[in-house]
């Protein structure tokens, strides 16, 4: 998948900053004695332009540490199904907020880019030493990829460390509507969200003469290995 | 106020037996049924099951549309869904809390339905 940085949005920011707020506070200096508020006046102005390039600083930092960042989806995103995916991130730091995840369909058309739809889910801990896997719902209404009636629509999936200055970066995906039924699955099983104490769901197929049975059955999932006192009849018992 | 001990007309008895008797075997199939697609040639019997007792569905092979794996409830609660087109879906394997988990037992359904290329 291609990746893509933010177009050094706080930078430009914190440097707009310095130049209107730094020259009209100049310009008032020049044409007002100085005194005790206007002090605070400068004060305040230097306060905003700090903190402006603390947080540029912090993303250049994020993006620094993403360069070998890579995403992996697993299923096919499709409106109406599950977008299951794992992120690479590149980096063995990891942070303990986890990560957060945004996936956005944007149009861009001649009166600039307008957000269509967003979803926002969190990843909270890695099942590798860099991977995070996520899962989207893509709602049924979505428009594929591509051009549209006016203008072109694009999926893009950002990603962002929570608390530390860890990790940032944004994918483009590609959502397509396929028509007919709907899809025949994955070409590959999706990763796994951890291990939940509620019974574990699974299908079992038992072929007979004529037929083929499938059982849908239940079994404990414990956080660590199962302990040697439940038996196999231990998930039969509930649903 | 007279107390009187009163009995009731041995019939009560036996109505009485057969509805608790058939209440406790509807939610008995309600509650501890096993879930159970069956597929022979023709057609597939969706049926719920306990010991003797089962309830059951039966569809031609051709109703199904395809399989796909969305959300059946709250997530994170997957469940398959065996699709009939623009109609209600022909089953629905459902509880599945694990993606992992949802994602092999479509791929056990497409297996199961030949449907797999």
């Amino acid at each position: 998948m291609k990746k893509s940085f933010e177009t050094g949005g706080p930078l430009v920011f914190a440097v707009a900053w310095l130049v209107l707020a730094g020259g009209a506070y100049g310009r008032w200096l020049w044409v007002t004695p100085f005194s005790v508020w206007t002090l605070l006046v400068g004060m305040a102005m230097g306060g905003g332009a700090g903190i402006l390039l603390f947080r540029a600083a912090g993303s250049l930092r994020r993006q620094k540490n993403s360069v070998h960042a890579r995403v992996n989806i697993w299923s096919s995103a499709r409106p109406g199904e599950v977008m299951v995916g794992v992120l690479h991130t590149g980096t063995e730091r990891r942070d303990p907020a986890g990560l957060v995840l945004n996936l956005d369909c944007l149009e861009q058309n001649s009166g600039g880019q307008w957000l269509l739809w967003s979803s926002q889910v969190c990843s909270p801990a890695p099942t590798g030493p860099d991977a995070w896997p996520f899962h989207f719902s893509i709602p049924l209404e979505g428009p594929p990829s591509g051009p549209s009636t006016d203008g072109h629509v694009v999926w893009q999936l950002r990603a962002k460390s929570v608390s530390l200055p860890i990790f940032e970066a944004r994918f483009d995906v590609v959502v397509a509507r396929v028509a007919g039924p709907p899809s025949h699955l994955l070409p590959v099983p999706p990763p796994r969200f951890g291990k939940g104490t509620a019974p574990r769901r699974s299908v079992v197929l038992i072929e007979q003469p004529g037929q083929r049975v499938l059982r849908l059955g239940s079994r404990f999932a414990f956080p660590g290995q199962t302990p040697w006192w439940c038996g196999r009849w231990a998930g039969w018992v509930f649903l | 106020m007279i107390l009187a001990k009163r009995k009731a007309p041995p019939w009560a008895y036996g109505i009485f037996g057969v509805a608790a008797g058939g209440a406790a075997l509807f939610f008995a199939l309600l509650w501890f049924g096993r879930e159970e697609m069956i597929v022979t040639d023709y057609d597939i019997v969706i049926r719920r099951r306990l010991w003797k007792f089962s309830k059951q569905w039966r569809f031609p092979r051709s109703a199904v549309t395809g399989v796909r794996v969305a959300f059946s409830g709250p997530p994170p609660h997957f469940g398959v869904r065996i699709e009939r087109g623009e109609e209600r879906p022909l089953a629905v394997f459902d509880g599945f809390t694990d993606s992992l988990d949802a994602h092999e037992a479509a791929r056990s359904v497409l297996r199961a339905l030949e449907l797999k290329k």
